[in-house]
């Protein structure tokens, strides 16, 4: 009953191989930056790593896949935000945010308005991951509707609410970014 | 209100957390691969890449850990990785929950409580050392075996009486002459013969071959010979006079027994055959996309009659035999399979039972799922497993009852074989004696494969390996034609 060459009998899917060396290399290289993205995302180093590790575990399964597309850091930086916003991450979330100790580590060193950083964990999901990928991700707003799925009426919408709440005055109505 | 901040602030001050982000805690890629253990230890994983035998992997991942550099720049954090796995390890094992009061058990009884009369124990082995392959069973007492004289390579076909405890030979699985490299493949058991396909697996000859003997036994005759995409068999059946397969890439073939050319079944294009005379639209094998694909309709090339398939929405790879279909939901958090009719009626979803790919379809329309064993989640979030779960389950969709297959390590893995045969089977077996054992140990740094680039770690790392210890005895065998019938 040999299966050497073609896959197993009995499985459809075989055990997941081990992840390849350009895998941790891209995890090496990247992780950093990947996991500050998720910083800004979430607001916290706890759910910044959590999402990290999501999003990269989710890539090594695929890499094969992504790979060939030649596009791994979007494909992880999709995946983060999409997780931000989705149930998951809100189950997470409440899950982890008993254990975790409030982080100040921030404060002494934000080159910004440390306020305003306070504020924006006030912001639901979505809002906040559009402002993200706006002001962050440097995303246009048909970009940023495609990567979280919704409509490009539902990303500006998202965006004008969230800069009311945190009293920013929008500059060009007309494209809603500073240039 | 005040409208005092501007865009350009706001850019500033994520592009400013972002920089004094608070250094993460540990090794990113190690806490992924730790995160990818505790995912993969619920998912079926296939230990030996052979037919029909899984192995659950209990806690923890094969791999070295932890040498890495940090996400944050600041160098080696080999210590850090190495304890905060070890950390993980104890606090799963030991911590268990710390606010819920007894955490639920899976309601699962093993097979020999559900079932006592289609639980039975062959010897592993026959007389002369050559090891059994159960494929399915032939009645409610006999079991058709396939005896192999070295791995894999299938010497002779047995049939094994339960109720006598002894083993008589059906025939002999010859190796076709002048044909290097060659193993029988899928066997499979009609009204009145039984027939086998053969390939040389390890070539790139697109080549197959067909079997057939009496039930009763004899001699073994060769049907013929295939190549090209016919060659690329995907599942067998044997009628009164022809084996049928269908290839690959789809269309369902029939050979006569007496020998003669192939010829494809009228009307067969993107069918696969299931088992003889049903078929399906989804392809044997796939993984990944392929297997999520949702069965949209069931055929019987016999009367030509197709039924289509009432899939719900928000299900994934559902599978259906004549009756019955079993899938899952999409969403990735939640294990729920599904479970219903062809027609879409009496759809369920029963508790515990998970789908993660592999056989879904058994032998009188059972359905078979994987037990995750999770009952819940500790006050830190990680999950609480029942370590007295079985590891799988055969489930009776139309009484509901569901009865337990293998027995969980204390690791929380194990392994367990489904029959070979080319129709959905009606054998699961384990070894209860055979147990998963991890073993970890201090090596140094240096002897672990890094990252090109990175700088050599230095120190000491745990490395893991999980192997299996004991057994080798006997198989405990639960075939579904002793299951006494509901109705």
């Amino acid at each position: 009953m040999a299966k050497t060459v073609k896959s197993g009998m009995q499985q459809n899917g075989g055990p997941p191989r081990p992840w390849g060396v350009e895998f941790t290399d891209f995890v090496a290289a990247r992780g950093n930056a990947l996991y500050r993205y998720g910083y800004v995302l979430t607001g916290n180093a706890e759910d910044a790593a959590d999402l990290t590790q999501e999003a990269l575990m989710r890539l090594g399964d695929a890499w094969s896949r992504i790979r060939k597309k030649d596009d791994p850091e979007g494909y992880v930086r999709t995946t983060m935000a999409r997780l931000h916003v989705s149930r998951w991450r809100r189950l997470r979330r409440e899950r982890l945010v008993a254990a975790v100790p409030e982080v100040t580590y921030t404060d002494d060193r934000l080159d910004g308005d440390v306020g305003l950083w306070k504020e924006l964990e006030g912001l639901p999901p979505k809002q906040r991951a559009v402002l993200v990928l706006r002001y962050y991700e440097d995303l246009s707003d048909q970009e940023i509707a495609e990567l979280l799925g919704v409509s490009r009426g539902t990303v500006r919408s998202q965006a004008a609410r969230a800069l009311d709440k945190l009293r920013i005055r929008v500059t060009d109505l007309e494209t809603g970014r500073v240039g | 209100m005040t409208y005092d901040r501007s865009e350009a602030e706001l850019a500033r001050t994520l592009t400013g957390a972002a920089d004094a982000a608070p250094p993460p805690v540990g090794d990113l890629l190690a806490a992924v691969q730790r995160r990818r253990g505790r995912r993969t230890r619920r998912r079926v994983q296939s230990a030996l890449a052979v037919a029909g035998v899984v192995a659950v992997i209990g806690g923890g991942t094969a791999v070295a850990r932890g040498f890495f550099s940090s996400g944050g720049g600041e160098g080696q954090t080999l210590s850090a990785a190495t304890a905060t796995a070890t950390a993980t390890a104890t606090a799963t094992a030991s911590a268990g929950p710390t606010e819920a009061a007894e955490p639920r058990r899976v309601a699962i009884r093993p097979a020999a409580e559900v079932w006592p009369a289609a639980v039975t124990k062959i010897p592993v082995k026959a007389a002369d050392g050559w090891r059994y392959r159960p494929v399915t069973g032939l009645s409610a007492t006999e079991l058709l075996l396939v005896a192999e004289s070295s791995f894999e390579k299938a010497g002779r076909l047995e049939v094994y009486d339960t109720a006598a405890g002894t083993s008589t030979v059906l025939a002999d699985m010859p190796t076709p002459e002048g044909v290097k490299g060659y193993f029988v493949q899928d066997v499979e058991a009609g009204a009145e013969y039984v027939a086998w396909w053969g390939e040389t697996p390890n070539n790139s000859d697109k080549w197959a071959d067909f079997w057939v003997v009496p039930r009763a036994g004899g001699t073994a005759k060769q049907v013929g010979q295939v190549t090209g995409d016919l060659s690329e068999v995907e599942r067998i059946g044997v009628t009164a006079d022809s084996v049928v397969w269908s290839a690959a890439g789809g269309g369902i073939y029939r050979m006569p027994l007496a020998g003669g050319s192939p010829e494809k079944i009228a009307g067969t294009d993107g069918l696969h055959l299931m088992s003889w005379p049903w078929a399906t639209d989804v392809a044997k094998e796939g993984g990944g996309e392929a297997e999520q694909k949702n069965q949209t309709k069931v055929v019987n090339l016999e009367t030509g009659q197709a039924a289509e398939v009432n899939v719900p929405a928000g299900v994934q790879g559902l599978r259906c035999g004549p009756v019955w279909c079993f899938g899952k939901e999409k969403d990735q958090e939640n294990d729920a399979s599904v479970v219903q009719r062809v027609d879409g009626s009496d759809r369920k979803s029963p508790p515990d039972l998970s789908l993660w790919g592999g056989e879904r379809s058994l032998a009188r329309g059972f359905g078979f799922f994987q037990i995750s064993g999770v009952v819940g989640r500790d006050a830190r979030g990680e999950e609480i497993e029942d370590a007295q779960a079985p590891l799988a389950a055969v489930y009776d969709p139309a009484t509901g009852t569901a009865a337990g297959i293998g027995r969980r390590d204390p690791s929380g893995g194990g392994s367990y074989g489904t029959g070979t045969s080319s129709s959905p089977t009606s054998i699961l077996y384990w070894d209860e004696g055979q147990r998963q054992v991890e073993k970890c140990r201090k090596v140094d740094a240096t002897s672990v494969p890094h990252p090109p680039g990175e700088p050599v770690p230095t120190g000491k790392v745990t490395s893991c390996t999980t192997t299996t210890e004991g057994g080798g005895k006997e198989l405990t065998v639960v075939n579904l034609l002793a299951v006494p019938p509901t109705e």
